[in-house]
């Protein structure tokens, strides 16, 4: 406490009668670089830090120099800080948007080891050599020095704030919202347009990136209809908030224009609290769909280039009179004024009124009228400061002379910029209008979006109310009432651009954040970095946090300066979403953790973790990789014996997950042979046949097999990978090249649990669940029934992919788990149990079977010895292009087994094949290993993949060479099915 | 065999969860199944299920209820009979497919269902029907007066059930802030 005294003591900096956004009733204590300062509620950081005192606030990105606060909104480049509980505190906050709760804790950033005392502030001394593109001028050589040694140290020189190590366990979320009007800004002509819309029957949704509603009526004093302008706008947006059709949104920036009448959103949810509740987010990340927008976004104050323009003290006339009404703050005792017209003159009045010194009134054009008891510098220019840590004087030259002026603070404004920003998300440019100095935007930037207020060119209060309500009836197709001519305040003078661009020499800041000087933009122009977005991406200017907010427009007033053209003929760089920094823990609320990805498990999940199985996931389906048993070591033990369980005796498995389309109608058959490569039209009713499905670009696609339930009634089977990829498939080919066939499709993948029972005792199994006849008289291999197991209604199919005689066992999902484990434990009475995907792998690598490592997308029926498949008696997708002559050539890699030949030799999935002999070189490469898999049965290490002229070259040995793990091996190439090749097996 | 019977089992089993005023449980709709209309044949469908049930064909978006009974819009050319047996003769103008093993039900009820929702999805909930994702995960939404049912594949329900009980919690969090 007794520091916090220490520091409160000596600030005095609070104005009395001023600070209507604070309550000096609830008192806030935080930390600033580890000491302890007290604010008031309603503070923002760097409200409370000044009225500490505090005019130090950070390090600027190249030189280091010192900064301070240099305005009050989202758009600061200076006060940018690192706040949070250490460990995890975020980089990048600017002071000016942070509000202070209890227990904040700010870091400054970008120095070292402290703000007071930063050694990399050498920089600034060396600044001569360190100027625009210096590292692509100095770093060039030698070559190899870029990588290893300059890129990782100027990395390490360069960046604001250091983002934590660890996970973002904050909680975020990305929410929807919909409305009829979508009102961006809550100034006055933001809650004008909201009211009148919300009038009008609207439902409207009024955005404003402020703590509260008001904009500038908050900050600038004044009054609105006989009111103080502040109390004015609380009794609006108290209406607002009544409002049965408005939802006021605030601390929420619109971060961008998209298509569609979409927007982008930023909420600072609990950022504001120290005690968040449970649950809540820190931040919202909102996509809005409006059916029109009004963009009330205002404007922001355009910086003064002047030779040090960038110390401590000096800031914004209109932050400087927002720290004064809106915090009650006395930035400083002595402050001078820079700028122009009325405007200037208010402020030095603002700043009278509130007991503090005017030392000064600085204006770029004529003295205004009425100006005195101050002096006043009329035509005049700010030429130099004084002050390393804060501002102490001031050069001005006025009539020729220069006069030193003691302040420590001088309020600078060039003019103001309308925040055009959203209406250019969508390609459209900025239009410059000379008689304000500004760009405004064009007419129809963006679909259904008005621009009401500032953000428009129209500064006055009175015009902003009148422009806020037509822009909301304009944008709802409604009657437009006139708008007033109003008196704007900026049709003084006629502008120069000498009004923000002050020519000379000395260090003249336009882009604070990237530290973009005057003389940077000049030697791009000389450089012939003549465009302005060359000009950005050489100088940088306009990048960063800030996105150039403050420094945009008087750059490109340089450059159009030195490069001989006018500031419209210069234009803007291309103003991007998003508006404000948007955390990318934001963009992907809830997709951590459980949320990544969905998590799909069968019926039998619960009873395979029961048995101890690990987890394979397989698409987003979780399958049981193995079940391991007492004594078994590894994984690799558990496979062997599930494989001779099912070669000896029967195991189950669950194939639940592969797809299953239930195809009906009186079309069907001719669907399917159009589908399908082969024929199904003439399969009969009770069969299953396998089934080969082609890409139209003649390409395999996905098997499986296809059983012919009724008469219109076929239930097709893909695999687990490709199930979703060939639902798609066959809806648009039944909507978009069928359209006259009579034929639905169906998924029903998860209404059926099916399980494989294979082995020679799969028959004895299936005698014990059901009475329905399974003999080979009664379903025949590749034959289905109709059956009832357990009591249920469900189906069998005598289909194998083990090569065994095997059955697939469906039921309706609910009763899933129970059949298997009635399964399981009928199968453990005959010596059996349940297998995995391992030894689901190695029992269709010893047959040959195919899955999606061979099937991978570029390979032809041809390549895998199905070529024959593609039936000559019809159509069907794919087959036009499958017959090019190029996806027919014996020389394509085409699908052989291999066999190890070496004892100790390791083939493994992914090595590439060679002549014997031949160097493993890419050229030379001859194919590639799809599969791999130990079989127990044949005590040989067996393997897939696809050699040129592959079935032409069975029992060549050659080379198989893993370049990425370094193994390398011999083996002998055999035909694809190494076990079986007659299937007297499966056929019992 | 006759002695041996299949015991069923729920999609999700998971306790009613309450925050933010909302209630999240799995429910059981009864009986699903997805009717497909051949060609020309949604009139004889609408005819004949208004006769058994009191129900009709549905528009997109639509939902027809009676009694316990339920037709709803699912998909192009699709609908979902829910909580009623159908005669097998129906299967002369449609297809007819089971679905109610592959779908789990989740009910969101109070008032508040809308907001929790738009956490998850950008549907807007205008028509009784609507079918789209929940954050990642494909569902119907049968819309009620205080309530919402959320129609998902059985084998995603714990997803589903996850990402709705954040949604409250989301929300219920954002109440608690004075």
């Amino acid at each position: 406490m007794s520091e916090t005294l220490r520091a409160t003591g000596k600030a005095g900096a609070r104005l009395p009668n001023m600070g209507h956004g604070i309550d000096r009733e609830r008192p806030v204590e935080f930390t600033f670089d580890g000491r302890t300062y007290a604010g008031f509620a309603g503070d923002t950081l760097a409200s409370a830090l000044m009225a500490n005192g505090v005019r130090l606030m950070g390090r600027s990105f190249k030189y280091h120099r010192p900064r301070g606060v240099l305005t009050c909104g989202s758009e600061e480049p200076n006060a940018l800080m690192q706040i949070g509980p250490k460990g995890a505190a975020e980089p990048n906050q600017r002071a000016t948007m942070q509000e202070v709760y209890p227990g904040l804790r700010a870091e400054s950033q970008n120095r070292w080891p402290s703000l007071e005392a930063d050694l990399l502030s050498v920089n600034d001394a060396l600044a001569p050599f360190l100027g625009a593109g210096f590292y692509y001028k100095t770093f060039m050589w030698p070559k190899a020095f870029w990588e290893r040694v300059y890129e990782p140290f100027i990395r390490r020189a360069a960046g604001l704030g250091a983002l934590p190590a660890g996970h973002d366990e904050t909680p975020y979320e990305k929410p929807f919202a919909h409305c009829d009007l979508l009102v961006i800004g809550g100034g006055p002509a933001g809650m004008s347009a909201a009211l009148a819309a919300a009038k009008a029957g609207a439902d409207v949704i009024l955005a404003e990136e402020q703590s509260a509603l008001g904009g500038r009526l908050l900050l600038d004093g004044g009054e609105v209809e006989g009111l103080p302008a502040h109390d004015w706008a609380a009794d609006m947006a108290a209406r607002l908030a009544a409002h049965p059709k408005v939802r006021v949104m605030t601390r929420t920036a619109v971060t961008g224009a998209y298509d569609g009448g979409v927007f982008g959103a930023l909420e600072r949810v609990t950022r504001h609290l120290g005690d968040a509740p449970k649950g809540a987010p820190a931040e919202a990340f909102w996509r809005i769909t409006a059916r029109a927008s009004v963009l009330a976004a205002g404007a922001i104050e355009r910086p003064i280039a002047f030779p040090g323009n960038d110390r401590p003290g000096i800031l914004m006339a209109g932050a400087l009179r927002g720290y004064m009404n809106r915090w009650g703050v006395a930035p400083g005792k002595s402050i001078a004024i820079y700028g122009r017209g009325a405007e200037a003159l208010a402020t030095a009045r603002q700043v009278q009124a509130a007991g503090l010194k005017v030392a000064a009134l600085i204006t770029t054009g004529p003295a205004p009228e009425g100006a005195g008891g101050f002096p006043v510098f009329a035509e005049a220019q700010v030429v130099g400061t004084r002050g390393r840590k804060s501002l102490r004087q001031v050069t001005v030259l006025s009539g020729g002379a220069k006069h030193e002026v003691i302040a420590d603070t001088l309020a600078m404004s060039g003019g103001w910029n309308p925040s055009v920003h959203l209406t250019c998300h969508m390609g459209a440019r900025p239009v410059w209008r000379a008689d304000i100095a500004g760009f405004v935007p064009a007419e129809g930037s963006v679909p259904d979006m008005q621009v009401a207020g500032a953000c428009g060119g129209r500064y006055d209060t009175q015009g902003c109310l009148e422009a806020g309500r037509a822009a909301a009836l304009a944008a709802l197709g409604r009657e437009v009432p006139s708008v007033s001519e109003g008196n704007n305040v900026h049709d003084e003078p006629e502008w120069r651009s000498t009004d923000w661009v002050v020519p000379g020499k000395g260090r003249a800041w336009l882009d604070f954040q990237n530290d973009v000087t005057v003389k940077d933009v000049q030697l791009a122009a000389r450089e012939n970095l003549s465009s302005v977005e060359h000009m950005k991406r050489y100088t940088t200017q306009g990048m960063a946090p800030d996105q150039g907010k403050n420094s945009n427009i008087g750059a490109l007033t340089v450059l159009a300066e030195a490069t001989g053209r006018s500031i419209s003929g210069t234009g803007t760089t291309t103003y991007r979403p998003p508006f404000v920094p948007v955390p990318i823990g934001a963009m992907g609320a809830g997709a951590r953790g459980k949320g990544f990805a969905p998590e799909r498990f069968t019926t039998s999940d619960g009873p395979s973790r029961e048995r101890a199985a690990p987890m394979v996931e397989a698409g987003l389906w979780y399958r049981p990789s193995y079940f391991p048993r007492a004594g078994e070591a590894t994984w690799r033990e558990a496979c062997v014996r599930e494989v001779r369980m099912v070669r000896s005796a029967v195991g189950v498995c669950d194939v639940s997950t592969l797809g299953k389309i239930d195809i009906q109608g009186p079309d069907a058959g001719a669907f399917l042979d159009f589908v399908y490569a082969n024929l199904f039209s003439s399969l009969k009713e009770g069969r299953v046949r396998y089934g080969l499905m082609l890409r139209e670009d003649g390409h395999v696609m996905d098997d499986g097999t296809t059983a012919r339930l009724g008469p219109n009634h076929y239930l097709m089977t893909t695999t687990t990978a490709a199930a979703g990829a060939v639902m798609k498939h066959l809806d648009f080919a039944a909507q978009v090249l069928q359209p006259n066939m009579d034929v639905s499709a169906i998924s029903v993948t998860e209404q059926w649990a099916q399980f494989a029972v294979a082995g020679p005792e799969a028959r004895a199994l299936l005698r014990t669940i059901t009475d329905t006849p399974v003999e080979d008289a009664d379903l025949p291999y590749m034959g289905c029934c109709d059956a009832v197991i357990g009591g249920v209604a469900g189906r069998i199919f005598r289909i194998s992919f083990s090569g065994e005689l095997a059955y697939e066992v469906a039921v309706p999902a609910r009763y899933g788990a129970s059949l298997f484990r009635l399964l399981l434990a009928q199968a453990e009475g005959l010596g059996g149990g349940a297998y995995g995907m391992e030894a689901l792998n190695v029992l269709r690598v010893e047959k040959g079977f195919i899955t999606h490592a061979e099937i991978h997308g570029r390979v032809t029926a041809y390549d895998i010895g199905m070529g024959r498949m593609v039936s000559a008696k019809k159509d069907c997708i794919g087959k036009a292009m499958s017959q090019r002559p190029g996806l027919l050539d014996p020389a394509r890699p085409r699908l052989v087994g291999l066999r190890l030949s070496e004892p100790m030799g390791k083939m493994l999935g992914g090595a590439h094949l060679f002549e014997a002999g031949a160097e493993a070189r890419r050229v030379n490469s001859q194919g590639y290993l799809t599969s791999q898999a130990y079989s127990p049965e044949l005590d040989a290490h067996l393997a897939l993949g696809f050699l040129t002229r592959g079935p032409e070259r069975i029992g060549e040995v050659i080379r198989v060479v893993d370049h990425m793990r370094g193994v390398e091996t011999m083996a002998e190439v055999t035909a694809p099915v190494a076990l079986d090749p007659e299937g007297e097996r499966l056929r019992g | 065999m006759g002695s041996i019977s299949l015991i069923k089992a729920p999609a999700l089993e998971q306790a009613p969860f309450e925050a933010a005023g909302l209630r999240l449980e799995a429910v059981e709709p009864g009986p699903v199944t997805a009717l497909m209309p051949y060609r020309g044949r949604h009139a004889a469908v609408a005819t004949a299920l208004e006769k058994s049930h009191g129900l009709g064909w549905p528009e997109p978006g639509q939902v027809i209820a009676s009694g316990g009974q339920r037709i709803a819009w699912s998909a192009y050319n699709t609908a979902l009979v829910i909580g009623a047996e159908l005669p097998p003769r129906l299967a002369n103008h449609t297809a007819m497919t089971p679905q109610g093993d592959g779908m789990a039900c989740l009910r969101l009820s109070g008032a508040a269902w809308r907001d929790a929702l738009a956490r998850l999805t950008p549907l807007t909930f205008e028509q009784d029907a609507e079918r789209g994702m929940l954050m990642h995960v494909p569902a119907l939404f049968l819309r009620g007066d205080d309530a919402v049912e959320v129609f998902v594949m059985r084998s995603m329900a714990r997803t589903a059930w996850h990402e709705l009980q954040s949604a409250m919690e989301r929300l219920a969090g954002r109440a608690a802030i004075s």
